[in-house]
């Protein structure tokens, strides 16, 4: 196979019967005035990819400005300066910013042929870190539709709900992360294949600046999942504001271990490629010592990770035991890392730099960040704004207090979201009038602008790298025991976040704690599963009546499968 | 906690089988590696609940696939690390 026909793609027929049974199926639904179902898409690529030529460094066409209103169109700019570079590496081989191209635009026409499409409608993608999620993202937005992205490993409860509220009209997948047993209708197929040297027909996206491009699904304060509305102008303004930030490079290889689902993750994806740099997939870096292994063989010159990962890749993964000669910089994000372990990395992986970062979903992804060479003397420290991005310490009215002053630290700035889906209530909430973001963190700022965080002002948690609303727990195990009353309360496992959960009766007759175990065994990822469950008489109240949450977490130390509540002195290994 | 091989067998085995659906069906010789089903979330609850029921101790160079490829790998491994001499 050429390579000019390597980077090529063709519809299958299958791909176009399937489409020609489901424009019957819909018709006949039309015709009786019931909503079409779901359109469910699976996207099959070619394992054997050819590898491009070596990444030449020098004399490359770097990606000019961009220009353009919508992120579809600065993909399609960067890809086609960066043609044969490639954008993702995995296993199968490279995939060039041509392929990419290309796939994404053989995923647009589909979605644009579809009977009954409209712009704007929803697209989910449950996809893993793949060419194919690349594709599939871009392809999205280039049908000028909008992208619903799902943990591939998503719980069955919350996957209905999130389907529910966002209604896709297709779900894109892959066969390896798609399982059958979820969906009633058959997918079709369309195959990422190099054959034919097809013209790509690339009309110009219409949805532009303040149109919605993405809905990332996050923890709600209800146990609903609550949808975070990205704009074009948000994504760019955020990568944009990254991108001037760090130290990001078109001759870049970032090996990616968070998934493009999550909006850090997403950040990562879009950074690089607008920036013409390469990605690299790899999908066995479950081990600190295969990420450390990853980071020298394959030449990674950056990598990100939540806290937890970084604490890990100290304790088991010998990082700075052999040197990286092309790294060049390490960020953290998603949680808060300790300063002493944040210090230890830092000084593990020098002279590459280390980046503490703070965001959140609501601000598309970043917002602040410490420079490498404030680590020391700022211990502690989410760092400043970003470029582009303000950042206040406000009462509850949302005047600003003066430095060294506790109060919700507020964010300002185009990757400020568009509001929470079909939510206005909770839109209101968060954002104010003037554009401020109150983001539910507690913080100070020190006299020379630099930002500290102290607690959450309401009850959501981070474990590794997701939010979780004790409400999720509780609602879900007091829908299905009515005698139960239920409080998930965190607590420090290592250097870990996890739950406890409390459980008292309400009619005075005996908890089930096998089958509320089984419950959220079933019904609840790991992350969220409570690591004990502790039945209790009644629950200590506050002087206003509620359940004193703080009384309970006192109760934990003295819980005996909880000995291990402290953090762990990772760094006695120090190499 | 004891540490004979049934009884690890029954203990690590109930332990990854409760995580949720994905995971009943894991056996003994399951590969946790090539079905997916070991991520860095599960590696971390495994090492803490092994080193707290077993009072273990992993280090570095303890953490690898082939002390975690399946379930009877995690077996060997504790019964070798607790039959040694502790220093």
């Amino acid at each position: 196979m050429t390579r000019k026909a390597v980077g090529d793609l063709r519809l299958k027929s299958q791909a176009l019967q399937c489409n020609e049974a489901w424009l019957e199926i819909a018709n006949s639904q039309a015709a009786s005035g019931r909503r079409m179902s779901m359109d469910i898409l699976l996207l099959h690529s070619d394992a054997t990819v050819e590898t491009p030529p070596p990444v030449i460094t020098a004399g490359y066409r770097a990606p000019g400005p961009l220009t353009a209103t919508d992120l579809g169109t600065c993909f399609l700019d960067v890809a086609r300066a960066r043609s044969s570079h490639p954008a993702v590496m995995t296993k199968a081989g490279a995939f060039s910013y041509s392929w990419v191209a290309r796939a994404a635009d053989c995923v647009r026409r589909y979605l644009c042929s579809r009977p009954g499409y409209v712009a704007g409608a929803r697209v989910a993608l449950q996809l893993s870190n793949s060419p194919e999620y690349v594709a599939a993202f871009y392809g999205t937005l280039l049908a000028d539709c909008v992208v619903v992205p799902l943990p591939v490993s998503l719980e069955e409860h919350r996957r209905r709900q999130i389907i529910h509220l966002s209604q896709p009209d297709v779900l894109i997948s892959n066969p390896a992360d798609f399982n059958l047993s979820q969906e009633h209708s058959t997918p079709s197929t369309l195959h990422l294949l190099e054959q034919s040297a097809q013209q790509t027909l690339l009309s110009s996206p219409q949805r532009q600046n303040q149109d919605l491009a993405m809905l990332l699904f996050t923890s709600g304060s209800m146990g609903t999942p609550k949808g975070v509305m990205l704009s074009h102008r948000n994504l760019l303004a955020n990568a944009d504001s990254i991108l001037r930030e760090l130290p990001v490079r078109a001759d870049d290889r970032a090996l990616v271990v968070l998934p493009f689902c999550h909006a850090f993750g997403n950040s990562i994806l879009q950074t690089h490629i607008l920036r013409g740099a390469t990605l690299l997939l790899d999908q066995n870096l479950t081990f600190p010592s295969s990420i450390v292994e990853a980071l020298r063989e394959l030449e990674a010159t950056s990598f990100s990770a939540v806290p937890e990962v970084y604490g890990m890749l100290l304790k088991y993964g010998r990082l700075g035991e052999r040197p990286l000669p092309a790294l060049r910089y390490m960020t953290v994000a998603g949680g808060k890392l300790r300063h002493d372990l944040a210090a230890e990395i830092a000084r593990r992986i020098e002279p590459a730099t280390f980046h503490v970062m703070y965001g959140q979903s609501e601000a598309t992804a970043r917002l602040a960040s410490l420079p490498s060479q404030q680590l020391h003397v700022r211990s502690g420290s989410i760092g400043r704004p970003i470029w582009g991005v303000e950042l206040a310490v406000m009462d509850e009215s949302n005047r600003e207090l003066p430095a060294n002053t506790v109060g919700m630290l507020c964010a300002r700035g185009e990757n400020v979201m568009l509001g929470y889906w079909q939510d206005p209530a909770a839109t209101t909430d968060a954002l104010s009038s003037d554009g401020w973001l109150r983001t539910g963190d507690l913080a100070h700022r020190d006299k020379d602008g630099f930002f500290f965080l102290h607690g959450r002002a309401n009850l959501l948690v981070k474990v590794q790298g997701h939010r979780v609303h004790p409400a999720e727990i509780e609602g879900l195990v007091e829908a299905g025991f009515p005698n139960a009353s239920a409080v998930a309360i965190p607590t420090a496992r290592g250097d870990d976040i996890r739950f406890i959960l409390f459980l008292a009766s309400r009619d005075h007759l005996p908890i089930d704690v096998a089958k509320i175990r089984a419950t959220c065994q079933k019904e609840l990822p790991p992350y969220k599963q409570p690591l004990h469950y502790e039945v209790i008489e009644q629950f200590p109240l506050t002087s206003g009546h509620k359940i004193d949450r703080a009384a309970l977490a006192l109760l934990v130390p003295g819980i005996p499968d909880m000995r291990r509540a402290q953090p762990d002195d990772i760094l006695t290994q120090s190499p | 906690m004891t540490a004979d091989r049934k009884g690890l067998e029954v203990d690590l085995v109930h332990f990854v089988q409760s995580r949720g659906t994905r995971y009943a069906k894991a056996t003994l010789q399951t590969d946790l590696l090539e079905t997916g089903l070991l991520d860095s979330l599960l590696l971390m609850d495994l090492i803490f609940h092994i080193e707290d029921a077993y009072g273990l101790r992993f280090d570095s160079d303890q953490v690898n696939p082939s002390n975690f490829r399946t379930i009877e790998d995690t077996v060997s491994f504790v019964l070798k690390q607790k039959s040694a001499p502790q220093v």
